[in-house]
């Protein structure tokens, strides 16, 4: 073999690690990307016990969240879709679901209850989220 | 149901790339996709407001695409030969996508931005709910701009009706899609080796560009807004008077940008009128293009007029319009506002309109540039008005209405410093579409 020939194998070789590396990188990049689940996912799954009450309340109040974390509240509402979520006051049944201490979320304390359907009152579940970093 | 979906979508993409007539497989593809995504979105549409079942949307589209292929299979009097496929050809841009694919999913996540979950797959959920979607429009969603125009809610809502669930991977994949796209343009969209070869350089300043990357992986619609608005100002460079059915194309490209974001209705209303002034097209051109944009047009006008929600800037205009429009202080606003993201973020676009100063751009990319910069000025028109904190509104957006824009401003640049070649690629093109 001549000089030339093993440079041009070594080459190939070389180009072709290379190739695979960044194809095997891509796909560990991609899976990474896939299972890597964040706030919006972890609040998809806490509120989604509350999609069956959707038949009695249209409208939630989440006016204190409002006030110190938007972004929770736009999670939320793309959560709870199609409930709707009302942050103008509008809700004559109570609050159905508060969510507390809004700069941060740690876990969902989760009290069963049901719900008086002939007073829309008394709701019997209530969501805290407390003490864990919510966004970074 | 996602699989006779997908397989109905690109029997579609395949058959439509042979039926167009101009350009790179790899171009005519991504025309096909833009087609065919906001057609089958507008159709779901349909269908869900004549609460038609899902399955008769999916047959639609399944019977739709064996036509389209039915017609391409007319159309094709060649076989694709596969050794005349030169895959040593095609290796920078494999390379280049292994690279950009790694910057783009290390900055994305699942749902996207603010903007994507409060606005585009908030209403896409909705539009998944055959009983509940009117609810999209309700006045107690907050943040959610019910006005908006739903070409990215509809794409979205038709996968996830077909996954049944509401997965973050379709929005992503979608804007990967689109992503992918931009780099398609720079890099096949001319066929000389020298034309690719300003094009894989500019696809390195995409590449390289992290704002660019950051906006695209937001999964915003400003993504496809972008796009549309490139793929309009592309085709208007490439087209020729051969080229029957792309003047067609052209206008539902073009039109479909405002079926995109409202913006949209700002890059078609300078377009068509650059278009009807300057563009040397004949009658029959100019109308062939208003007849592409006609269906478009009328979806539009149906929706704004149907859906009674008044867009936040128009309803604004008032008595003290005038009185902002003559403030000098909000014109320094937003110039020191565009000079701050200039320099922060889209650096590259200084150095284009540099070069640009110093070179003679053909006619046509001086007419392109002429609606590039007459867009910018409509928006700063909004900004002058808009009933919003004007610092707060220049902070948030103005960014994300320069991405809408820099794609097609790179690709006067990609021209411009080429245009030496300018007169032979009609030559080359025509030989090397044989050659595919």
């Amino acid at each position: 073999m001549t000089k030339d020939k093993i440079l041009r194998f070594v080459s190939k070789v070389l180009g072709g690690m290379f190739f695979i590396s960044l194809v095997c990188y891509n796909l560990v990049v991609i899976h990474k990307v896939i299972c890597t689940e964040n706030d919006v996912d972890e609040i998809i799954k806490l509120l989604k016990p509350v999609e069956k009450y959707d038949s009695v309340y249209k409208k939630i109040n989440f006016e204190n969240l409002v006030t110190s974390k938007p972004e929770l509240f736009v999670y939320a509402q793309f959560a709870l879709a199609p409930i709707v979520l009302n942050t103008k006051g509008g809700i004559e049944s109570g609050p159905l679901l508060i969510l507390q201490d809004c700069d941060s979320i740690s876990k969902c304390v989760k009290s069963q209850g049901s719900i008086d359907e002939n007073t829309n009152k008394s709701i019997g579940i209530k969501y805290e989220f407390r003490s864990k970093q919510f966004l970074k | 149901m996602i699989f006779i979906l997908c397989v109905s979508i690109l029997i579609s993409v395949v058959g439509l790339s042979h039926v167009l007539s101009f350009g790179h497989i790899c171009i005519r593809s991504l025309y096909a996709l833009m087609l065919v995504l906001p057609v089958y979105g507008l159709f779901y549409f349909i269908f869900l407001v004549l609460k038609l079942p899902f399955y008769y949307f999916l047959s639609l589209i399944l019977i739709l695409s064996i036509l389209i292929s039915w017609l391409a299979f007319k159309k094709l009097d060649r076989r694709i030969q596969m050794k005349e496929w030169n895959f040593k050809r095609y290796l920078p841009f494999i390379l280049l996508v292994l690279i950009v694919n790694i910057l783009f999913f290390d900055k994305c996540y699942h749902y996207g931005g603010w903007d994507a979950i409060a606005i585009w797959e908030l209403h896409g959920k909705y539009l998944t709910l055959e009983n509940q979607w009117i609810l999209l429009f309700s006045d107690d969603l907050d943040w959610s701009h019910p006005d908006y125009p739903l070409y990215y809610p509809l794409i979205l809502a038709f996968f996830w009706k077909s996954l049944n669930e509401w997965s973050p991977i379709v929005p992503m994949l979608y804007n990967y899609v689109i992503f992918l796209g931009f780099f398609i343009v720079f890099y096949f969209g001319r066929l000389s080796f020298h034309g690719q070869l300003i094009g894989l350089l500019f696809c390195i300043f995409l590449g390289s560009d992290v704002n660019f990357i950051s906006i695209v992986s937001s999964q915003l619609a400003d993504s496809t807004l972008s796009f549309t608005i490139l793929l309009s100002i592309y085709l208007f460079l490439e087209i020729n008077d051969n080229q029957t059915n792309a003047f067609i194309l052209l206008g539902i490209i073009s039109s479909s940008s405002f079926w995109v974001k409202n913006e949209g209705v700002v890059f078609f209303l300078v377009f068509s009128l650059a278009i009807v002034i300057f563009s040397g097209f004949t009658k029959a051109q100019k109308f062939k293009y208003f007849i592409g944009a006609i269906p478009l047009l009328i979806v539009l006008i149906l929706f704004k007029i149907s859906i009674p929600i008044s867009n936040d800037i128009t309803s604004s205009v008032g008595t003290d319009s005038f009185a902002k429009f003559m403030s000098f202080d909000r014109y320094l606003i937003i110039f020191k506002g565009l000079i701050n993201i200039l320099v922060t973020k889209y650096f590259y676009i200084i150095l284009i309109v540099t070069m640009l100063f110093f070179t003679k751009p053909k006619s046509q990319i001086i007419l392109v540039l002429a609606v590039l910069a007459s867009i910018l000025v409509g928006y700063r028109v909004v900004y002058l008005i808009t009933p919003n904190d004007l610092e707060w509104h220049i902070n948030t957006s103005i960014n994300r209405l320069i991405h809408q824009l820099y794609p097609s401003l790179l690709l006067c640049a990609c021209y411009t410093l080429q245009s030496s070649d300018l007169s032979q690629f009609k030559i080359i093109s025509s030989n090397s579409k044989d050659n595919e």
